[in-house]
């Protein structure tokens, strides 16, 4: 009996070791098309092509696995394997998570290492499909602030008081995004606070990203871009570089000689060291029957990617295992309007010269507007989710896409890829049709 | 008439157990008093601490028990779909780790009774004098 007890403590010891480690996974297959052939829908701005009017599935299809590894009460340790489509187009799987974890508390814990950063409500989990009623974030929003990962630390408070519960969470950290053209978006900092507080049926949640960012291209390297001087009412006026002669001035004066604030604007239009700041408001209420959730965000970028706000509601029921939702959110750029500051003496030289030649004067002189990004759009969404078997969902969503407005060096908005026309000057709709299979396990 | 009877005491067993009262319970050291919605907290992932601060050991059934089923209705008022939602996010974003998953019943009263911190749960009637009951519902 001795024996047998002993053999059952050494079973135990080892059930219980092998029990701190452990490994889950998520996962989507989904397929996807639109009413086009000619508009093609992607997930995410950093897949090189989408889906057209032929069943595709690899747009939201992902497989997630988590290797967990509790060494204490106090210490843990997570890495999370992501494949996707990404900027190569392939599915080689990347680390997404990475951390070693410390809690000193049950509440309170420090992470280092690679984690999301959680600007929108549903960032962190935006890959795990199963964890949200949608096929995917909403695109309007979602799509404002491709930020994936942060490498930093993090640390993170919960509390209650009575029966509001609240969570506190901070970090700071910096990440460098590829994208398909070979260049990619450096976050030299990214620092964040998000403050949740729940109450019943209520959540609310606030959040607000302090970052700086320059977009490189393949060599890593910043190029300056030509910008274009507005000295006419009526939109004509020149092509102007910092380090090159300018062609209102005398033989050898560059641009940037008799343009006080060009380098400005250059870096302004440019990306270079140039902000974003996200600030995300997010409410939600779900008492088990009847479930709503909205969320603003507002994109402070300051360049020629253009500040924007962004906002969805969503709103839905349970009828045993089948839930209905329907949707509404819009994204649009607002753009700032940047003007150039001339040495008087040539200010006053190019006046004349436009007088002189019967154009219509202009006060000041703008940078181009078509430097910036303008993008203007909303959606309409309607789906179902059927959880049909524990730790398994099917959905089945329609997005009618509305592109209203697309200047500049604006493409043709979030989520779509067109061969032809923009699609605002086309006054012409989208509709996006998925079908997924999400799981756990 | 045996027969009769017999179905009788079958259907009045099943009736009570459809109907049985869901009792949380906790090691027999552990003096804590609880609230609903401190039981809630801890399944919902919100709190992984008893009220007096000690952490948690939950222990829970898999998501197509019935037992599962009547805990998650009656207490956390979700279906237990939403909660694997729930507890997807929580687990995947690094937030939490879910509770243990017990077989039966008597795998959840073997773990609560040898492990100090364990909070799990089962049928009013299969509660034995080794585990504390918090709570009754």
């Amino acid at each position: 009996m001795k024996y047998i007890s002993a053999c059952l403590l050494a079973l135990c010891s080892s059930v219980s070791l092998a029990s701190d480690f452990k490994v889950s996974g998520f996962g989507t297959l989904s397929a996807v098309k639109t009413n086009n052939a000619d508009v093609e829908f992607i997930q995410n701005n950093r897949l090189p092509d989408g889906a057209s009017d032929d069943w595709e599935f690899d747009n939201d299809t992902v497989l997630g696995l988590q290797g967990q590894y509790k060494i204490n009460d106090e210490w843990s340790t997570v890495l999370q394997l992501l494949s996707r489509r990404n900027e190569n187009n392939n599915f080689d799987p990347q680390i997404d998570w990475a951390y070693i974890k410390y809690s000193p508390k049950p509440n309170l814990s420090f992470r280092l290492g690679r984690f999301i950063s959680p600007v929108f409500l549903s960032s962190d989990n935006r890959n795990v499909n199963f964890s949200n009623i949608w096929v995917r974030p909403p695109i309007d929003i979602y799509s404002q602030a491709t930020i994936n990962n942060i490498d930093g630390i993090d640390v993170t408070y919960r509390g209650y008081i009575g029966d509001f519960d609240y969570k506190i969470q901070a970090y700071l950290g910096g990440y460098t995004l590829d994208f398909p053209s070979g260049g990619d978006i450096k976050f030299h900092h990214m620092a964040g606070l998000v403050g949740t507080l729940s109450y019943d049926a209520w959540t609310f949640r606030l959040a607000y990203m302090d970052a700086d960012h320059s977009s490189r291209n393949a060599e890593g390297i910043i190029p300056d871009p030509n910008l274009f001087m507005v000295v006419t009412a009526d939109g004509l006026g020149y092509t102007v570089n910092p380090d090159e002669s300018c062609l209102f001035a005398d033989e050898g004066v560059t641009c940037g000689d008799v343009i006080t604030n060009l380098r400005d604007n250059m870096d302004y239009v440019k990306r270079s060291h140039r902000p974003f700041d996200l600030a995300n408001a997010a409410v939600v209420y779900d008492d088990g029957k009847y479930f709503a959730q909205g969320e603003f965000m507002y994109r402070h970028s300051a360049s020629v990617l253009s500040n924007a706000i962004g906002a969805y509601m969503t709103l839905g029921m349970r009828i045993g295992e089948f839930s209905p939702y329907v949707s509404y959110s819009f994204g649009k750029t607002l753009k700032e309007t940047k003007y150039f500051e001339l040495t008087p003496e040539y200010k006053a030289a190019v006046d004349a010269g436009v007088e002189a030649s019967g154009l219509l004067q202009t006060d000041r002189f703008q940078v181009s507007e078509y430097s910036f990004t303008s993008n203007k759009q909303n959606t309409i969404t309607a789906g179902v989710r059927y959880d049909f078997a524990p730790n398994m969902a099917l959905k089945l969503q329609v997005d009618k896409f509305r592109p209203l407005e697309h200047d500049g060096r604006g493409n043709n908005g979030s989520g779509l890829l067109v061969d032809g026309p923009l699609l605002s000057t086309q006054n012409r709709n989208v509709y996006v049709t998925t079908v997924s299979f999400d799981f756990i396990f | 008439m045996k027969k009769l009877l017999l179905l009788a005491a079958l259907s009045i067993a099943v009736f009570k157990s459809a109907w049985a009262d869901i009792v949380v319970i906790v090691n027999s050291s552990n003096d804590v008093v609880m609230a609903k919605s401190d039981v809630r907290r801890i399944y919902m992932g919100k709190s992984g601490q008893f009220p007096n601060g000690k952490p948690t050991k939950a222990m829970n059934y898999e998501s197509n028990n019935a037992l599962r089923h009547q805990f998650d209705k009656g207490l956390l008022n979700r279906d237990p779909a939403q909660i694997q939602a729930l507890w997807a996010k929580l687990v995947f974003t690094g937030q939490g780790i879910p509770p243990t998953i017990a077989a039966n019943p008597q795998d959840m009263i073997n773990f609560v009774k040898s492990e100090p911190n364990a909070i799990g749960y089962i049928n009013e009637s299969d509660v034995s004098p080794e585990v504390r009951v918090v709570i009754k519902f």
